[in-house]
């Protein structure tokens, strides 16, 4: 029971944001999690009132009256599967300065007035009347929430925004009764909203908060693990389900390639202390990455909290409760914590996971679970078993199709294989593992390793229906840079430009020489990052040659960019800003500057990897497709998906070319 | 020009099965069935002969209907033709039954070569083929794992014996091999071969046609998974008293 709610069980889905808005693409996406057995849903962050926008479009909003019948649909849609919806409301304070103060003219209310180097705006220092008015909107959430049919509310007293601002010295500078000094005042606005709130909430909804209960690793903020409790132990009687995490860096959703298992233990540790101080009267939820169904269990068992979080891994697998019920646990798509979902928030873009490619998708048909049967079922050869092949083959069989596919290495995963190879990033092999294990229960897929087809081959195959999904490769010219789109003079030098793979096998060989460049100029990272890593291990010396003048932006929309950068650093990786390969000699690079036009520097290397854009394998599509216009096959029709027909179209490789995939799997 | 018989068996597949729905032993024919890997490389080896030498490679399964597509799989992948040995009953395992009853269709049809896999994976007796050799009074040779040629009524081939070491040798034929996995890749089956595979010949027989010869030794009363209890005896001591206590507790158990 939470307040008067009772929710069907302990697993919840906490709020966070999709870019989706309201109505139904949101609602069919929060509906699947309740159909795959989640028992609370929390709605995504949702702003109440126009000071509180915080991204362009589409995140949660209760502000606008005009929505309302939007968030119906979503509640709806929820309560049809048995689950309980809360509505999870906020005010971004100092964060939404960007967007609210530029976009509505008016001006943001903080603590007090600051500004932050991110954001376009400075904040006023808040007056009674801002308070007053701020209450009476989050009143007016609640009573809206209430009529849309919601379970219950969250404040969000977390993550940055503006009732957390309150609790630290960092954004409160304030001297009056909501002053940082003692935690009375620290948590008097937090109180204040919640008392207000209950009393909408007329006994007939949930009242919970959502609190990031330690800022330990981001030390400006001065507040403790230890003050966290503190507060809480003031507060608790508040609220009737107080859902825990704390801050890592910065950020609550770190990207596994930071440490995949370093939040389970300290929120469990933060929430041991907070069940503790709480009385154990009122229930707890935490969330940390926590995807292993062994773990949750013994969390609950051990009593350590009442409600676990899935979060991305719910993106990833919105059936996880049902298939941990059944004891399907190999069914489970585990989320490996890429962030890719997370990185289109800058730029408000809907969400897209890697693992799950319907998600979002369920409005278009998409149900990760259920397949339409094919009308016709057709005889298909799939020429390449990377991701994407491995996703089409699987969805084509799973309609009823018969799926030839055949991989020309003696393993399936294509390039993603290869980034599993690289340190940090050996998760990303979980994605290869489950599309395997699922291809070998579908009956009518036949998988062929070590089987390279060629024109002929695939010509007297037989088959009515083909599809090539034979990836992109590494260009050893250089010709992909996004500076001059032209081969670099020199690179054709015998031993001195080798593509990753080359390289990885040179250093298997022992053959490789001491001094690497690395060379990018594809703004997403992680291959450069890996592979960079790999070298300082194995003992080289890595120059590394980044196009934007901080390294990778895409890095930073996955909520990695700051621990790669001080990983290189503190590994010395030699990281070179501005420049990139202006000429390849013996054992030479000249790198020039893209400012100036000048050549700056010449470094000796042994080596030079360029990690730019990769060019798309369309041999075999185009021979056939001309064959295929000349009427000299019987072969009726052919496709080309996956990166074959883009490389890398998302912030990781992979997510969106496994989405084309699937999507031509539930056409075709 | 080479005659070759090639011998498949359609057995349970490992990854479906539950012994806990199949109490009753006879109810094994429905459980689903497959291919069984060696006699695939068994095909691959028999196509591979005659498309270097000459010849037809024709493949015999005993069985009921759940055999049908381990015989497409054959013939998609080269054999010329087929013989379905319709044991229509519930099939009763019996490598002495399947070895008799394939003798009596083979025997009069003067195979230069049959080819086996060296073992099933349901029942994993590996005697069929030693028992039909001796029936036929072929040359055998168990473990066979890729074969180097014919020449001079001889069959020359390669046996892996440890994981390491590789025998080479030659017997007289006629003989029959049974065949290990994993020499060269297993070919790929093409849709076209698929289709052409059901265009060929496949011969249907009923096990009366082959009378008195038949022979049957052994009968399967039950099949379950092994049954324990999960206990722990600790024996303490030096060599001597732990052996004298081991032999005591075995006899205990009623083990000797």
């Amino acid at each position: 029971m939470i307040g008067p709610v009772e929710v069907p069980n302990r697993l919840y889905q906490p709020a966070y944001c999709t870019m989706f808005g309201e109505g139904m693409r949101n609602a069919l996406f929060r509906a699947e999690k309740a159909k795959g057995g989640f028992g609370l849903i929390i709605q995504e962050w949702t702003a109440v009132m126009r000071s509180a926008d915080l991204a362009p479009i589409k995140c949660g909003n209760i502000w606008n009256l005009s929505l309302l019948h939007e968030h119906e649909i979503i509640t709806r849609a929820v309560h049809k599967y048995g689950a309980k919806i809360f509505l999870q409301v906020v005010h971004p304070g100092e964060r939404s300065a960007g967007y609210a103060g530029v976009t509505h003219k008016i001006p943001v209310p903080a603590p007090s007035t600051a500004t932050d180097p991110t954001e376009m705006c400075t904040t006023k220092e808040m007056e009674e009347e801002d308070f007053e008015e701020i209450i009476n909107a989050f009143a007016e959430a609640v009573i809206r929430a209430r009529i849309a049919g919601y379970d219950g509310v969250q404040l969000n007293a977390a993550h940055s925004y503006l009732h957390s601002q309150f609790l630290s010295p960092y954004w409160n500078k304030r001297g009056d009764e909501y002053s940082a000094e003692n935690y009375e005042n620290r948590i008097r606005f937090i109180v204040n909203t919640l008392k207000r709130m209950r009393e909408e909430c007329r006994d007939e909804i949930a009242l919970s908060v959502r609190f990031t209960v330690s800022w330990e690793t981001t030390p400006k903020v001065e507040f403790s693990l230890e003050d966290g409790i503190e507060c809480l132990k003031r507060m608790y009687h508040l609220g009737d389900f107080w859902d825990i995490d704390i801050d890592y860096y910065g950020f609550v959703t770190p990207s596994t390639i930071i440490d995949e298992n370093y939040q389970i233990p300290y929120v469990l540790k933060a929430a041991k202390l907070v069940k503790e101080a709480t009385g154990k009267k009122i229930p707890v939820g935490v969330v940390g990455f926590i995807r292993n169904p062994d773990s949750a269990v013994n969390i609950l068992k051990d009593g350590i909290v009442d409600m676990i979080g899935l979060a991305r891994q719910s993106t990833a697998d919105p059936h996880w409760p049902k298939k941990v019920k059944e004891g399907r646990l190999e069914d489970i798509r585990e989320c490996i914590g890429c962030n890719n979902c997370r990185s289109g928030y800058p730029s408000a873009r809907p969400i897209l996971c890697t693992q799950n490619v319907t998600a979002g998708e369920e409005y278009n048909g998409f149900y990760p679970e259920e397949f339409d049967e094919a009308n016709e079922k057709k005889n298909i050869l799939c020429v390449g078993g990377g991701v994407s092949g491995m996703e089409f083959a699987r969805v084509a069989a799973l309609r009823g199709h018969v799926v030839h596919l055949h991989e020309a290495e003696p393993e399936l995963g294509g390039h993603y294989r290869l980034l599993a190879q690289l340190p940090h990033y050996s998760n990303r092999s979980r994605v290869i593992e489950w599309l395997e294990r699922q291809l070998k229960k579908i009956p009518n897929v036949n998988v062929y390793l070590n089987s390279k087809m060629g024109i002929q081959d695939i010509k007297d195959y037989g088959a009515d229906t083909v599809v090539f999904a034979t990836g992109a490769e590494w260009d050893r010219s250089g010709s992909t840079n996004a500076l001059t789109r032209r081969e670099i003079p020199g690179w054709n030098i015998p031993g001195m430009s080798l593509t990753p793979p080359e390289i990885l096998e040179a250093l298997r060989k022992n053959a490789l020489g001491e001094k690497i460049l690395i060379a990018e100029t594809d703004g997403r990272g992680c291959f450069s990052y890996g592979l960079a890593s790999l070298l300082r291990q194995a003992g080289r010396d890595v120059y590394y040659a980044a196009y934007f003048s901080h390294g990778a932006p895409w890095m930073d929309y996955r909520l990695e960019y700051a621990h790669a950068i001080r990983t290189l650093w503190k590994n010395d990786v030699k990281l070179l800003f501005h420049v990139f390969p202006y000429e390849i000699k013996e054992k030479k690079v000249a790198l020039m500057n893209f400012y100036t036009g000048e050549v700056v520097q010449e470094i000796s290397v042994d080596h030079v990897v360029f990690t730019t854009q990769r060019k798309p394998r369309t041999e075999l599509y185009k021979e056939l497709k001309t064959m295929l216009k000349e009427g000299k096959t019987d072969i009726k029709e052919i496709y080309l998906t996956g990166e074959a027909v883009s490389p890398l179209v998302s912030a990781e490789p992979v997510a969106m070319a496994r989405y084309w995939a699937h999507k031509l799997a539930r056409e075709i | 020009m080479l005659k070759i018989g090639v011998c498949v068996k359609a057995v349970i597949n490992p990854e479906t099965f539950d012994p806990k729905k199949y109490k009753d032993v006879l109810r094994l024919d429905e459980a689903s069935r497959i291919p069984n890997e060696c006699d695939r490389y068994a095909v691959q080896e028999a196509v591979k002969l005659r498309e270097h030498y000459g010849g037809e490679v024709i493949v015999i399964s005993v069985g009921s209907k759940y055999v049908m597509e381990t015989i497409y799989d054959s013939l998609a992948r080269g054999a010329d033709k087929a013989i379905h040995i319709d044991y229509k009953e519930p099939f009763p395992e019996d490598p002495f039954l399947t070895a008799s009853l394939i003798y009596r269709v083979v025997k009069e049809m003067r195979f230069d070569l049959i080819m086996c896999g060296a073992e099933s994976v349901d029942n994993a007796t590996s005697m069929t083929p030693a028992i039909l050799s001796e029936l036929l009074g072929f040359s055998y040779i168990w473990g066979a794992k890729k074969i180097k040629g014919i020449a001079d009524g001889k069959i020359a081939l390669y046996r892996e014996v440890t994981s390491s070491l590789i025998e080479e040798l030659e017997i007289k034929l006629p003989a029959v091999l049974a065949v290990q996995s994993g020499a060269d890749e297993l070919r790929y089956v093409s849709f076209a071969a698929l289709r052409a595979a059901s265009k060929k010949e496949i011969k249907t027989v009923s096990p009366e046609i082959c009378g008195a010869e038949i022979i049957r030794l052994w009968n399967i009363k039950a099949i379950y998974l092994p049954l324990f209890e999960k206990k722990a005896i600790i024996i303490e001591g030096n060599e001597e008293e732990v052996a004298k206590k081991f032999t005591k507790i075995l006899r205990e158990m009623g083990v000797f």
